[in-house]
């Protein structure tokens, strides 16, 4: 497996790289923004006094190089400076949200994906049936309606007028957990988790459903395919074994790109729902100003990006041996 | 240009893609005489004729098409001016973030080696940036304003296109045709536009759609969330302000309204793009 | 006589599409074990649909409509792919054209093979293995490329494995369409080397589908040359070549070089009819240098012209003239081909 170990490492580095450059370019976006430096970085109030003792404790009067090899060994070491609003370190802040994303990033993904991959699939046996362009329809509309007003529509209609589920936020206020497990594995969590993640996974189920049933359709035409039934397989097999098993790769591809386009999007879905999760706390951080906490929540989800798209790499190496190994 | 024929007749052989170039023809139409299709003034608020009274939150009716807002507005006027901005921002940003990732993805492709290597690492981070919360921080450093939504998305959505011209331009950089343009002297410049450049049309002809779809949600997105240009109305805008004024418990209209134009304009040129699809893959044709 | 192993009786295939095409028009041959057949004929002559439809393996499109394929006195005429699994690849082997892209690109060479194997026996996985290593070593391969994915071999080695994988199970007949085109000569000639030599050992009955009569002639003893659909002369190659009846194999005789008898080529001009609706009369008519008024309203049916030879022609007794005049490059020059 030579061929595949030295795949895995090379794409590591590359995504730490990546997650490097995303922090400088942060860097520079805030230090390139109109305005005193030192206004993102404490509360704007503050006598001017405070605002030197600032400016001299960040280095803000030292040269840029200096600065962004302080503020890079800061980040290295897990230091995203102090929150304007809450004074405390952002990295506290932000501890319990990264959770409350990732699970509702993970369940929307658990929806969407089977169920789309396993309707692509059928519809590609379907071709030119009008379940085949209605279910193309179907997935289009979800995809051509913005992810926040599908949210909005289901709130109004499952949560306000049929009263089953609640709108908003990731358990009832006062809920207190005696452990972790309580935590996110309550009933009230999962009853609070449900519209949200199922909102999330229509909306990202159409895009490999119909990269499936194209995935499909395209397999299904190659010669291997016709051995295999000269072979003298079943057609479930040769269906499952050759066709499915070459018409996923695709889709794993795109899935790496999915992810990171899904995880973006969550911010949407996290503000319709008040889920409380990263994408949210950038968007009210940047609307209260809170610089710090919005650059490091940004960080963070842009390392999960980049994670998520490492790993959707890496399966794809796993799955198709051209790219790992090479010809001898 | 047999191309733009081609174009034309793949729309036309397909039923859902004359619904939607209709439709898209119907909204610039509304969008260019918004003044005289809207029934009222965007922003007006609204005296009701008959009891004298403010119309706030009035539910769809026949004085008031899609219903009132908190403001007694009507919607539906503002629906017909909002469609300015999607047209607008859609089909500028679209327009910037093929050109970008077509050159991109040409270069990328024909050059190869350390030039593709490099752009590549780009197109990578690239990807590796979450749109709309980066969105959200660049409108928000920047000021928001249309052009600065504008360009956000001219930064990071050319990402996509450039990947798949890019693996086209590979494969064609390696045709016979290309070679033998270099044997006869040809520059680089002229073999990519000249040779190459025909070859990728349709793939680029395929994201122009597929870019506008993108451009009106992201563009919704980021208004939704507060950072839109407050001097316009925009459909993002105006579910913005009805999210934040509860009417999903009392103005059901006011949020289905600005929703459904946005799925009707992005759906039509989904329909569309679809219709272009075969044009660059022929496989589908079967 | 014995049992024929295959029989195809008057069959006709026709694709759908804008409107149907009668790709196979009535074609009828039977089979013997140890029959080397060379089917031959230019593109889009049927000869790949004939071989198709035995194995149920026309497109989706594709139907036969009338006559009979009956294998070992079963008549398997229209049997659904799932009905055909026993017969596949254990009786009849298909090796199909450019069979580099037949072979799954996921999946190691030694899996497929096994794969093979263990769909119609009841072996284990160890067992199926080492079978695969000694189909490995019979078509000239060292076993250790098992371990390889397809496109980490040749074209070569590829096509060697997929004839190895035909062998597994010991069929009785062997159906392989155009296994050597795609290749350069030098390996060509080594496969079908291989290929005889291994008819010769297991002694399967063969049906060898080409456009190449120089191909064929170097591997079986029967020739059937078809043209649009139907067989227009078919019998022992050797006397076939040497003095063949139908004016269609003296033209594709002389679009091939003979090194004992070098001749400046002359190629066939025009081409193939349409076969929606197919014509009547002698497909070959408008083509054939020799036409006559009753070729475009009767067609000829194979008759026996000498034991060991059938034409289906108008004028087979004029057949010696006839090729003194076929050999000359003008008699294919006439005005009425286009």
């Amino acid at each position: 497996m030579r061929g595949f170990r030295g795949y895995i490492i090379v794409r590591v580095l590359q995504s730490i790289f990546t997650v490097l450059v995303i922090a400088t370019i942060l860097f520079f976006l805030f230090r390139a923004a109109p305005g005193d430096a030192v206004d993102y970085m404490i509360d704007p109030t503050f006598p001017p006094e405070v605002k030197e003792q600032v400016r001299a404790r960040f280095g803000l009067d030292r040269p840029v190089s200096e600065q962004y090899v302080k503020y890079m060994w800061n980040l290295l070491q897990g230091d995203m400076g102090i929150s304007f609003f809450s004074q405390r370190p952002v990295t506290r802040e932000i501890a319990d949200r990264v959770w409350n994303t990732l699970i509702l990033a993970l369940a929307s993904f658990l929806i969407a994906y089977p169920l789309g991959v396993f309707l692509g699939a059928i519809l590609a046996t379907k071709r030119k049936t009008k379940i085949d362009s209605g279910g193309i329809t179907f997935s289009l509309f979800f995809r051509s309606a913005p992810l926040f007003w599908t949210g909005m529509i289901f709130i109004t209609i499952f949560s306000i007028k049929l009263d089953l589920f609640p709108y908003g936020r990731m358990r009832e206020i006062g809920y207190e957990a005696d452990n972790l497990f309580q935590t996110y594995f309550s009933l009230d969590f999962l009853h609070h988790l449900i519209l949200p993640a199922f909102v999330a996974g229509l909306y990202l189920a159409a895009l490999p459903m119909l990269l499936m049933r194209n995935s499909v359709l395209e397999t299904l035409d190659e010669d291997y395919i016709e051995l295999a039934r000269a072979k003298g397989l079943k057609e479930r097999e040769v269906l499952f074994r050759h066709g499915v098993r070459n018409a996923i790769l695709p889709i794993v591809t795109a899935a790496a790109v999915y992810i990171g386009l899904a995880l973006g999007g969550m911010a949407v879905i996290e503000v319709v729902f008040s889920w409380p999760g990263l994408g949210k706390t950038i968007v009210d951080a940047v609307t209260a100003k809170d610089y710090p906490l919005a650059q490091g929540a940004f960080i963070i989800l842009a390392i999960m990006v980049s994670v998520m798209n490492l790993v959707a790499d890496l399966l794809y190496g796993y799955l198709d041996p051209r790219i790992t190994y090479t010809k001898s | 240009m047999d191309l733009i024929k081609t174009i034309f007749r793949a729309i036309l052989s397909d039923r859902l893609a004359i619904f939607g170039l209709v439709v898209i023809i119907l909204f610039i139409f509304a969008a260019i005489f918004a003044p005289y299709v809207a029934p009222y003034e965007p922003r007006e608020i609204i005296k009701d004729t008959d009891t004298g009274l403010v119309a706030k939150y009035k539910p769809p009716s026949l004085k008031y098409w899609f219903g009132t807002d908190n403001l007694a507005r009507d919607i539906f006027s503002q629906v017909v001016f909002g469609s300015r901005i999607a047209l607008v921002v859609g089909f500028l940003s679209a327009i910037l973030v093929v050109f970008v990732g077509t050159n991109v993805g040409l270069v990328a492709g024909y050059y190869g080696g350390r030039t593709d290597n490099f752009l590549m690492r780009i197109v990578d981070i690239a990807y590796a940036i979450p749109f709309i919360p980066f969105a959200v921080l660049l409108v928000a450093l920047l000021q928001p304003s249309i052009k600065n939504l504008i360009l956000v998305m001219a930064l990071l959505m050319w990402r996509a296109p450039a990947r798949v011209i890019r693996s086209q331009v590979l494969s064609l950089s390696q045709r016979p045709f290309v070679k033998s343009a270099r044997v006869a002297g040809a520059s680089n410049m002229r073999i990519i536009y000249q040779h190459i450049g025909p070859n990728i049309l349709p793939f680029v002809f395929l994201y122009i759609p597929i870019s506008v779809g993108w451009a009106i949600i992201a563009e919704a997105s980021v208004s939704f969330l507060g950072f839109g240009d407050p001097r316009v109305i925009s459909w993002g805008g105006m579910l913005q302000i009805a999210f934040a004024s509860g009417a999903m418990r009392i103005a059901w209209w006011w949020t289905l309204a600005p929703g459904l134009a946005i799925v009707l304009v992005v759906i039509s040129v989904y329909f569309i793009g679809r219709a272009l699809e075969p044009l660059a893959n022929p496989q589908l044709l079967k | 006589m014995s049992k024929p192993l295959l029989e195809f009786s008057d069959v006709k295939v026709e694709y759908q599409s804008a409107s149907p095409v009668e790709a196979v028009g009535g074609v009828s041959f039977t089979l013997q074990l140890g029959d080397n057949v060379g089917l031959v004929g230019e593109s889009g002559c049927g000869k790949t649909t004939v071989a198709k439809s035995i194995l149920g393996l026309l497109p989706s499109n594709g139907n036969v409509t009338a006559g009979r394929i009956i294998w070992d006195g079963e008549d398997i005429t229209g049997y659904t792919g799932d009905e055909l699994t026993d017969i596949r690849w254990k009786d009849i082997a298909f090796i199909p054209q450019s069979a580099m892209n037949s072979l799954d690109p996921v999946y190691k060479i030694r899996d497929q093979i096994v794969e093979a194997i263990r769909a119609h026996e009841k072996v284990s996985k160890d067992e199926a293995r080492s079978r695969a290593v000694d189909l490995c070593k019979l078509v000239g391969i060292e076993p250790k490329r098992l371990n390889d994915y397809p496109h980490q071999l040749s074209g070569g080695m590829k096509q060697r494995m997929v004839i190895a994988m035909a062998l597994a199970l010991n069929p009785r007949l062997i159906i392989a369409d155009e296994p050597t085109t795609a290749l350069d000569v030098i390996v060509q000639d080594r496969i079908l080397h291989q290929i005889i030599e291994l008819q010769g050992d297991l002694q399967f009955a063969m049906i060898y589908i080409s456009h190449d009569i120089a191909v064929i002639s170097e591997t079986c003893q029967l020739i059937k040359v078809m043209y649009a659909g139907k067989i227009v002369e078919h019998g022992n190659i050797k006397k076939i070549l040497k003095e063949p009846t139908h004016p269609y194999t003296m033209g594709l005789k002389n679009a091939f070089p003979d090194i004992r008898n070098p001749h400046a080529l002359i190629s066939i001009p025009g081409h193939p009819p349409n076969l929606n609706p197919p014509p009547t009369g002698c497909r070959f008519a408008p083509r054939c240098p020799f036409v006559a008024d009753i070729c475009s309203k009767e067609e000829p049916v194979l008759v026996e012209v000498t034991p060991e030879q059938y034409a289906a022609c108008h004028f087979t007794d004029q057949a010696p003239e006839l090729r003194v005049n076929a050999a000359k490059a003008e008699a294919w020059q006439k005005s009425h081909i286009e």
